[in-house]
C-alpha cells in the first residue's frame, strides 16, 4: 500500500521519531512503522499515537530542533488542528528533516471537506510535495528531508486517498536504522527558538528567501526536478523534430545552415567554458550563481540530455516501453539540425546572462541578477520585459548566433535605449515564411512534426501547441486517458495533436522556471487537478507575469470538474473536448467522437433496476446502539419529545447512529465538537435538552477543553462519552484511555471519570450500555440533572474481543411485528417476509444473522414475546471454539477442556461424511488433521477454521456440563487481512511468552481493560443465562429447531425434527432447582408475576411439542379466526393485547411512537411470563386462546361497548409501568424531582 | 494491460483476494497496481477492489479501472455484481456468487434482493450484448481469432464450500480459483496457488490451498 511505502521510505531516510493521529488515508503509515519497530526491522525509532494532531506536530517539531529527523502523519482536517503549531514552526525554523505527511481526500470519500493542502502550504510558506503515484511518493519522502535540512523548513508531503490506499510492489530495505540527532542533540539557542515579534519579522525575511531558492531548486535540482515531469507524444526515435522545413527563400535557408554550422561550432566552444564554470555552484557568490546555474543549462544544445545529468532539466527520464506507449518520454531532440528562426507571436523571452549573448539580453536582466539575493535568478525580470521585447525569440545562443549579431543592427526600440532592438518585421517576413505540416513517415509509421517555419522552439522540446498541466494523481488518468485516445484514435484514422503534459509534484513554490521552459510555445494548457485550482491560478498569475503565455483552461473557465473526484473518464472527456475545440483536425473524426468510442456508451452494461444500498451503519453488537437507545428510552420516560432534544454528535464510528431507526445525531462538526455545541444549543434555546455524544478516543483529542468550557460556564448540558475502548473508525487504533502505546509499554490508563470530576462536572456516572435498564435509569437521572453532567457508556468496540453467543428467533413465538428491526436496526436481524410461524401468520418473521450477532442482548428487550433468546451456539456457522480461561480457577478450565491445548480441534474431511455418521461421531473418528497451536495467553483467543459438526458433540457436552463456550467469530482478531494490532499485540504476546513461559495477567480490581479481553463481562450476562433453567431449555429448544436443519443448509428455520427433540431434551430436573436458585440471583427484577417460578413455567411450556411446518401452517391459517374475532371485537387489536401493547393483525406493524415504550420494558422473559400467564392457570394455549375469545364476548354482549373492555386493560398497563419508572426521584441517589410529575429542570425552562 | 475488479461486501475477503492476484502477477514479472476503498465501506458496505496488471510488460498508469475496461469481475455478492456492472468490458467475464447478503436497509423498508432475478437480469443484458455484437459484424479481432463475448458465471459458493469442506472464509479464495479457472485473464490457478503463501497467513495456508483443490 502507498501509506506503508510512505513508512518504509522515511524509515530508510532515517527518520527517528513518526507521530501522529489516526485519520483516513493516513492511518496506516504509523501502523506500518510500528509493526516494523515491533519486529525489531526498524532500530532506534520512536513512534507514538499523539492526542492530537497538534501534540504530535509540537513533538515533532521538538525532536526536529533537537536535530532528529521526524515525521508527522495526519489527514487534512487534522492540519487544521495542528494549524498553530504549523504557522508559526516556520518562522522558528527547524534542524532535522521534518515531513508532515498530510492525506488529502478528494471526493470526499470519507471526510468532512474537500480542502486543499497545498493552500495550506502556501498560507504557512512551506513547502509540498505533491505525488502522482507511490513510487514517486516513495522517492518523494527522501528527497522531502533532504529538502527540510537544507533550508530549515518544514516540508509538506501530500497524498491523496488514491495513492495512499493504491498498492503496487517497491523494493525497501529489510533492515533501517535512524539517524542519530545531528549536532549532538538539543543545543540552546534562544534566539532561534523562541518566537518574539522581532524574531519573526527577521524570519520572514529568511522565509521569502527561502521560498525562492527551493522554487528554484524546484527548476534545478536534479532529483527534486524530476518530480516535475514532461511527457511529449513521440514515437519512435528520441529525433522528435525533423529537419522539415519549408521556407520560400531558399536563399536563406542556405545562409541558415551556414549560421547553424558556425554556430554549432561556437557553442561548443562556449559549452565548455561554461560548464568549467558551473562546476560548484554554491561555493560563488549571489551573482554569480544567478548567472551560472542558467549557462550551465542553456548552453549546450547539442548534449543528448540523457547522458548528461548535471543539466538539470526538468524532465524526468522514463524507460522505453516495449509497446507503443504513444506517450512515451524519451530524450529531448537536440541532435536534429533545426533552424532556429525568431519569431513574433511564439516565442518567450528567456533570460540570459551569457557572454555570448550580451548584447542580446536586456541590461537589466544582468543588473537584476547581481541584485537578486539568494542562488535564484529572479522571476520578476520576465515581468521587466517589453512587449516589443517580448516578441523576440530566445533561441540557443550558439545556434543564432549570427543572425543575431545580423539583427542586431536594427535601431532601437524608444522604451528600453539599452537593449537590442528587434528585427524589423519586414526583415523576418522576407526571410521565412509560415507553413505548417503534420506528416506520418509511411515506413516507420513514426509521428512527425514540423516547425513551424516562423517558429522558435526549443531544440530539446518536442513540438507542441497545446498542454496538459496535472497535479497529483490526476496525471495518471491523463496519461491513461491519452493512451486509450491514442488508439482509439489511431483505428479511427486520426492522429492526435502533438501535446505536451506536464506534472506539477512540487505545487508550492510553484517552480515558475520549469513551466516557464516547459509550457513555453504552447498556446493552450488544460490543467487536471483535484480539490482546488491551485495549478491552474499559478499558471495564470504566470500570465500576467509575462507578456504572451499560452491560455489556461480548467476549473475557473469550466473546462475541468470543479469538486469532488477526477477519473480516467472524465479525463478522456475533458481532454477530447479541449484537443478538439483547440486543435480541430483538418481530417479525420473529431475527438469527442473517439473519446465516446472509448468511453463505449453502448457497451458500458448499467443494471436496469435499482439496487440494494448499504449504508455505513453501526456493527451488530456495538454497545454505541445500546447507548443511543438507552438515551432515547430515557428521553421518552420523562416525556421530552425527541424534537425537544438535541443530540449533538461527533466524528466517529458514533456519526453513524444518525442512520435509521435510530436517528441519533443532529448535528456533527468536527472533532470534540459535540460537547460545545450542545452548549451552544442550550445558551441559544434553553427549551432544548442539549445532549453530547463523544467517543473516548475524541475525548481526548479535542473533547477536554469542551468539558471544562461546560463547567467554567455552567451550561446545562448532558455529555454523554461513549468509552468503546479504542480508536475504532479509523482502525482500532489505542488512545490515552486504553494504555496501550505503540513502543510496546503500557502506561496507565487515563481515567476519563477523573478528567470529567477534575473539571468539576458534579454529575458523573458510568453505566454499562448493554444493561439497558439500568443504563436508562442512569441516563434519566443525569438528564434531570440541573447543571452539566456527564455519563460514561462503558464497553468495549466488538472488535476488539471474541465475538459472544449468538441470539436467535424463535420461530413459534416471533409474531412478525417487526419491532426489534425498527427500534433497534442491528444489521444481523433481518426480516423474512416467506417464514411461517405460529403466531406471525402471514407477516413473516424475523430472522438473526448467526454470522454477524455478536449477542450483545440489545433485541432481547424489544421482543413483545420474548421471541429472541440466546443460546449457545450448536452450528457451524461459528468455526472456532476456544475456552476462554476463567481468572478464578485456570487449572480446572485447563485439564476440563479437551480442545485447548494438546487436543487441538480437529478438522472433519467433509461436512457431508460428518453429517452422514451423526450428530455422534467421536472425534477420533474423523480425520484428525492437528494445527499448530501458539501459546495462548489469557489475553488472546484464536479462531480455527474447520467443519463443526464433531464440535457439536463436544458443544453439547459441555452444555450439559455447564461449562461456558465462546465461540469464535468467522471475523475476529487476527483473520482475514492485517491487523496490525492483533500482530503487534501477538508478536509482543509471543516474544513475551517464550521469554518467560505463559504469562498470567492478574487485574487489579475495579479496573477494567479492554483491549483484547475475553468476552466475559459482555457474555455474563448470556453466561448467567445459559445456566438457567429457561437458557437450558431455550438451547434444546434451538437444537431442536434449527440445529438438524441447520447442517442441512436449508434456510428452513421450522422443520423440525421430532426425534431430534427427543433426543435432546435435557434432565432439567437436577439442573433445575440450581438453575433457579442462580436465576433469582443473577435476574433482574421482573416486578409483577414473581410468584411463578420459570422452572414450572417452562416445564409446561416444553410439555408442548414443537410444531412441524404444515401444523405451524395450518395453525396460521386457522390463526384468522384469532385474527377475526380480534379485528370483530377489539377494534383491531389482537388477543395478545391484552398483555399490554398492540399491533394490529391487518399486517402493518403500528409504528414505533405509537405503541409506548415503556410496555416493551424488560427483558423478553418478562413478557414470556405473561405470555405464560394462562400457561401457569393450567390450559394449554390454544385453549386459551378459545376462552379469551369467550371471556372476550361475554362481557360485550353484555356492556355493548366495545371501546371499555377493550380499552382498559390497556390503559392499566402503561401507568403501572410508568409508575415504575417515576421511582427516579426517589432513588437513594439524590432528591432529584419525579420527572413524571414535574417539570425535570425547573420552572421556565420548558 | 489485464484489469480485474473484485467487488464485495464488508468481511468477505475483498482486499485479501486482491493482494493475492497482486502478487501472483507480481511473481511473473509484471508492473501491477491496485486500489481499494476501504474506511467507512466496512461495516457492512461494498467493498470494490481493481487490480490492473500489465501483462505484456506496460506500464500501469491510473489505479482505478476505467468504466468499461475490466476484463474479469470477481463479485462474491450478487447486489455487488450487479452494482459493479458498469466496469465490465464488452469482452469480459464477471463470476458472481450466489449468496446473497442482505443490507439493513432491505429489513427496514425495502425488499430483500434476490440472486435469482439479479442474474437473469445481467444475463438479459450481456445477451443483448452479444447480439448487438454478431449484428455488428465484429466477431473477430485484429489476430483473427474469435472474439470474446461477455458473459456472465455463477458459483454456488455454498456448495462449492461444502464440497471443499471449507468454511465461509475460504469464499475469496474458492471464487478467484473459480474465476481464473475459466481461463480468461493470464493468471492461473497454480499462479494463485503459488501466492497463497505468501499471503495469507501461515495457520491459514494450508485450509486454502485444501480449498482450492
Amino acid at each position: 500500500m502507498g501509506n506503508e511505502a510512505f513508512a518504509h521510505a522515511a524509515l530508510e531516510a532515517g527518520c527517528g521519531l513518526f507521530a501522529g493521529y489516526p485519520g483516513t488515508p493516513s492511518s496506516e503509515v504509523i501502523e506500518t512503522v510500528a509493526k516494523l519497530v515491533a519486529d525489531g526491522a526498524a532500530k532506534g525509532v520512536h513512534v507514538e499515537w499523539s492526542t492530537n494532531e497538534k501534540a504530535a506536530l509540537e513533538v515533532a517539531a521538538a525532536a526536529s530542533l533537537a536535530g532528529t529527523r521526524a515525521m508527522v502523519t495526519c489527514k487534512q482536517v487534522g492540519l487544521n488542528v495542528a494549524s498553530d503549531a504549523l504557522m508559526s514552526l516556520n518562522y522558528l525554523g527547524i534542524k532535522g528533516g521534518l515531513v508532515i505527511l498530510v492525506a488529502d481526500d478528494p471526493g470526499p470519500i470519507s471526510s468532512q471537506t474537500e480542502q486543499d493542502t497545498r493552500r495550506f502550504a502556501a498560507f504557512a510558506k512551506v513547502p509540498v510535495l505533491d505525488p502522482a503515484t507511490p513510487e514517486q511518493g516513495f522517492a518523494m519522502i527522501g528527497q522531502a528531508f533532504q529538502l527540510s535540512e537544507r533550508y530549515g523548513t518544514p516540508v509538506i508531503f501530500r497524498p491523496t486517498t488514491r495513492i495512499d490506499h493504491a498498492s503496487t510492489f517497491i523494493d525497501t530495505a529489510d533492515q533501517t536504522q535512524a539517524r542519530p540527532p545531528m549536532g549532538g542533540g538539543f543545543q540552546r539557542d534562544p534566539e532561534e527558538y523562541v518566537i518574539f515579534p522581532p524574531r519573526a519579522y527577521q524570519a520572514h525575511g529568511q522565509i521569502n528567501d527561502r521560498l525562492r531558492s527551493i522554487s528554484h531548486d524546484f527548476r534545478f535540482d536534479q532529483q527534486l526536478a524530476a518530480f516535475n515531469s514532461l511527457f511529449a507524444n513521440a514515437q519512435g526515435e528520441p529525433r522528435l523534430v525533423t529537419e522539415t522545413v519549408t521556407v520560400q527563400a531558399p536563399a536563406e535557408e542556405k545562409e541558415m545552415a551556414k549560421a547553424v554550422a558556425a554556430a554549432q561550432k561556437a557553442a561548443e566552444a562556449e559549452s565548455d567554458a561554461a560548464r568549467a564554470v558551473a562546476t560548484e555552484p554554491e561555493a560563488r557568490s549571489a551573482d554569480e550563481q544567478a548567472v551560472e546555474p542558467e549557462l550551465a543549462h542553456e548552453l549546450e544544445p547539442d548534449t543528448p540530455l540523457a547522458s548528461e545529468r548535471a543539466e538539470a532539466v526538468s524532465f524526468g527520464e522514463y524507460d522505453e516501453l516495449a509497446e507503443s506507449d504513444y506517450f512515451d518520454m524519451q530524450l529531448l531532440p537536440n541532435e536534429g539540425r533545426r533552424f532556429q528562426i525568431r519569431s513574433e507571436r511564439f516565442s518567450f523571452p528567456r533570460l540570459r546572462g551569457s557572454e555570448s549573448e550580451k548584447s542580446y539580453a536586456p541590461a537589466s536582466v544582468k543588473s537584476a541578477g547581481s541584485q537578486g539575493s539568494g542562488t535564484f535568478y529572479p522571476l520578476h525580470n520576465l515581468a521587466d520585459e517589453s512587449p516589443a521585447d517580448a516578441g523576440r525569440s530566445e533561441p540557443v545562443a550558439a545556434v543564432v548566433a549570427e543572425p543575431v549579431q545580423e539583427l542586431a543592427e536594427e535601431p532601437h526600440s524608444e522604451k528600453l535605449p539599452e537593449r537590442e532592438a528587434p528585427p524589423a518585421r519586414s526583415q523576418r517576413e522576407k526571410t521565412v515564411q509560415t507553413t505548417r505540416t503534420s506528416t506520418v513517415d509511411p515506413e516507420t509509421g513514426a509521428f512527425r512534426s514540423v516547425i513551424f517555419a516562423d517558429d522558435d522552439t526549443d531544440p530539446r522540446l518536442p513540438f507542441a501547441r497545446l498542454g496538459i498541466v496535472c497535479g497529483g494523481v490526476s496525471t495518471q488518468y491523463a496519461r491513461e486517458a491519452l493512451r486509450l485516445l491514442e488508439r482509439a484514435a489511431e483505428r479511427m484514422g486520426r492522429q492526435l495533436p502533438p501535446l505536451r503534459l506536464l506534472q506539477i509534484g512540487t505545487p508550492y513554490p510553484f517552480p515558475r522556471r520549469t513551466a516557464v521552459r516547459a509550457l513555453r510555445d504552447l498556446t493552450d494548457v488544460l490543467v487536471l487537478e483535484e480539490l482546488d485550482s491551485v495549478i491552474e491560478e499559478e499558471l495564470q498569475r504566470l500570465a500576467s507575469a509575462s507578456f504572451l503565455w499560452p491560455r489556461v483552461h480548467g476549473k475557473l473557465s469550466g473546462e475541468a470538474n470543479t469538486r469532488g473526484e477526477n477519473s480516467t473518464e472524465d479525463a478522456i472527456t475533458r481532454i477530447a473536448a479541449f484537443l478538439d475545440a483547440y486543435a480541430p483536425a483538418e481530417k479525420g473524426a473529431p475527438l469527442s467522437q473517439v473519446a465516446a468510442a472509448v468511453l463505449n456508451p453502448n457497451g458500458v452494461f448499467q443494471y436496469p433496476a435499482s439496487l440494494p444500498a448499504r449504508p455505513a451503519v453501526l456493527c451488530a453488537g456495538c454497545p454505541h446502539r445500546a447507548s443511543f437507545l438507552a438515551v432515547k428510552r430515557a428521553l421518552k420516560s420523562l416525556d421530552i419529545k425527541r424534537d425537544d432534544a438535541v443530540f449533538c454528535g461527533d466524528i466517529g464510528c458514533y456519526t453513524l447512529g444518525n442512520a435509521a431507526p435510530l436517528d441519533a445525531v443532529d448535528t456533527c462538526l468536527c472533532m470534540g465538537g459535540g460537547i460545545t455545541m450542545a452548549q451552544g444549543i442550550v445558551a441559544a434555546d434553553p427549551a432544548k435538552k442539549a445532549i453530547a455524544f463523544v467517543g473516548d478516543s475524541t475525548f481526548f483529542a479535542s473533547g477536554m477543553t469542551g468539558i471544562v468550557n461546560a463547567a467554567y460556564n455552567q451550561h446545562d448540558v448532558t455529555i454523554c462519552i461513549l468509552d468503546n475502548a479504542t480508536t475504532a473508525m479509523t482502525g482500532l487504533q489505542p488512545h490515552p484511555g486504553t494504555g496501550l502505546t505503540l513502543m510496546g509499554e503500557k502506561s496507565k490508563p487515563v481515567s476519563i471519570k477523573a478528567v470529567l470530576k477534575a473539571a468539576n462536572i458534579q454529575h458523573v456516572v458510568e453505566a454499562d450500555p448493554l444493561e439497558p435498564e439500568r443504563a436508562e435509569e442512569l441516563v434519566a437521572e443525569a438528564l434531570a440533572f440541573e447543571g452539566p453532567s456527564a455519563i460514561i457508556f462503558k464497553s468495549p468496540c466488538i472488535w476488539t474481543k471474541p465475538f459472544g453467543i449468538p441470539a436467535f428467533v424463535n420461530p413459534n413465538k416471533c409474531t412478525g411485528c417487526r419491532r426489534c428491526v425498527t427500534q433497534v436496526g442491528c444489521p444481523a436481524i433481518g426480516f423474512d417476509l416467506m417464514a411461517r410461524g405460529t403466531k406471525s401468520g402471514r407477516r413473516g418473521q424475523a430472522v438473526i444473522d448467526r454470522t454477524q450477532c455478536n449477542g450483545c442482548g440489545l433485541c432481547l428487550g424489544t421482543c413483545p414475546t420474548g421471541a429472541i433468546d440466546i443460546t449457545p451456539d450448536v452450528g457451524p456457522a461459528f468455526s472456532g471454539v476456544k475456552v476462554v480461561q476463567e481468572e478464578s480457577k485456570p487449572e480446572q478450565e485447563q485439564t476440563e477442556n479437551p480442545i485447548h491445548g494438546e487436543d487441538a480441534p480437529v478438522e472433519a474431511a467433509s461436512v457431508e461424511g460428518v453429517l452422514a455418521e451423526g450428530l455422534d461421531a467421536k472425534p477420533e473418528d474423523s480425520e484428525a488433521v492437528p494445527i499448530e497451536e501458539d501459546a495462548v495467553s489469557s489475553e488472546e483467543v484464536r479462531g480455527e477454521a474447520f467443519a463443526g459438526a464433531t464440535l457439536a458433540t463436544e458443544r453439547l457436552n459441555r452444555i450439559r456440563s455447564g461449562v461456558p463456550i465462546i465461540p469464535m467469530s468467522p471475523f475476529g482478531p487476527g483473520d482475514e487481512d492485517d491487523d496490525l494490532y492483533a500482530d503487534m499485540t501477538t508478536r509482543r504476546s509471543r516474544a513475551r511468552e517464550q521469554a518467560a513461559g505463559p504469562v498470567r495477567v492478574i487485574r487489579p480490581q475495579g479496573e477494567r481493560h479492554y483491549f483484547m479481553k475475553e468476552a466475559m463481562q459482555r457474555g455474563a450476562a448470556a453466561r448467567m443465562f445459559a445456566h438457567t433453567s429457561s437458557g437450558q431449555a431455550s438451547q434444546q429448544a434451538q437444537l431442536a429447531l434449527t440445529g438438524s436443519v441447520y447442517f442441512a443448509g436449508s434456510q428452513n428455520r421450522h422443520g423440525s425434527d421430532a426425534a431430534g427433540a427427543d433426543d435432546a431434551r435435557p434432565n432439567e430436573a437436577g439442573a433445575g432447582e440450581e438453575a433457579a436458585r442462580r436465576s433469582a440471583r443473577s435476574a433482574p427484577d421482573y416486578g409483577g408475576n414473581s410468584e411463578l417460578s420459570l422452572d414450572a413455567l417452562f416445564a409446561e411450556e416444553q410439555g408442548a411439542a414443537p410444531f412441524t411446518f404444515e401444523e405451524a401452517e395450518a395453525l396460521s391459517q386457522s390463526a384468522v379466526p384469532v385474527a377475526k374475532n380480534a379485528s370483530a371485537q377489539d377494534g383491531g387489536v389482537s388477543d395478545v393485547a391484552e398483555d399490554g401493547f398492540a399491533f394490529s393483525f391487518d399486517g402493518v406493524p403500528l409504528e414505533m411512537d405509537e405503541a409506548p415504550v415503556q410496555e416493551l420494558r424488560g427483558h423478553g422473559r418478562r413478557s414470556s411470563t405473561r405470555n405464560l400467564k394462562h400457561v401457569a392457570a393450567g390450559k394449554p394455549p390454544s385453549q386459551t386462546v378459545g376462552e379469551k375469545d369467550a371471556e372476550a364476548a361475554v362481557p360485550e354482549s353484555s356492556n355493548g361497548d366495545d371501546e371499555s373492555t377493550a380499552a382498559q386493560p390497556q390503559r392499566e398497563r402503561p401507568r403501572q409501568i410508568r409508575s415504575r419508572f417515576a421511582d427516579y426521584g426517589r432513588s437513594s441517589q439524590g432528591s432529584s424531582p419525579s420527572p413524571g410529575a414535574q417539570n425535570p429542570w425547573g420552572g421556565g425552562r420548558r | 494491460m489485464t484489469n480485474i475488479l473484485l467487488a464485495g461486501v464488508g468481511g468477505q475477503g475483498t482486499v485479501l483476494a486482491a493482494k493475492l492476484l497482486a502478487c501472483a502477477a507480481s511473481s511473473k514479472g509484471w508492473h501491477v497496481r491496485t486500489a481499494e476503498t476501504i474506511g467507512m465501506a466496512q461495516r457492512g458496505g461494498s467493498v470494490v477492489s481493481h487490480v490492473r496488471m500489465g501483462d505484456r510488460g506496460e506500464e500501469v498508469l491510473a489505479p482505478l479501472i476505467p468504466h468499461g475496461k475490466a476484463d474479469l469481475i470477481v463479485a462474491f455478492e450478487p447486489g455487488e455484481a450487479a452494482r459493479a456492472l458498469p466496469y465490465l468490458s464488452r469482452t469480459g467475464m464477471i463470476v458472481s456468487a450466489l449468496t446473497c447478503v442482505q443490507p439493513v436497509t432491505s429489513s427496514l423498508s425495502g425488499e430483500p434482493h434476490d440472486a435469482q432475478q439479479i442474474f437473469r437480469q445481467i444475463q438479459t443484458l450481456l445477451y443483448n450484448e452479444s447480439m448487438r455484437t454478431m449484428a455488428n459484424g465484429r466477431r473477430r479481432t485484429r489476430n483473427g481469432a474469435e472474439a470474446r463475448k461477455a458473459e456472465l458465471v455463477v458459483v454456488d459458493d455454498e456448495a462449492a464450500l461444502a464440497r471443499a469442506g471449507a468454511s465461509r472464509k475460504m469464499l475469496n479464495t474458492v471464487m478467484l480459483a473459480a474465476a481464473l479457472g475459466q481461463g480468461r485473464v493470464p493468471l492461473t490457478v497454480e499462479d494463485l496457488r503459488e501466492a497463497i503463501p505468501q499471503v495469507v497467513k501461515p495457520q491459514f495456508v494450508q485450509a486454502n490451498l485444501r480449498a482450492i483443490g
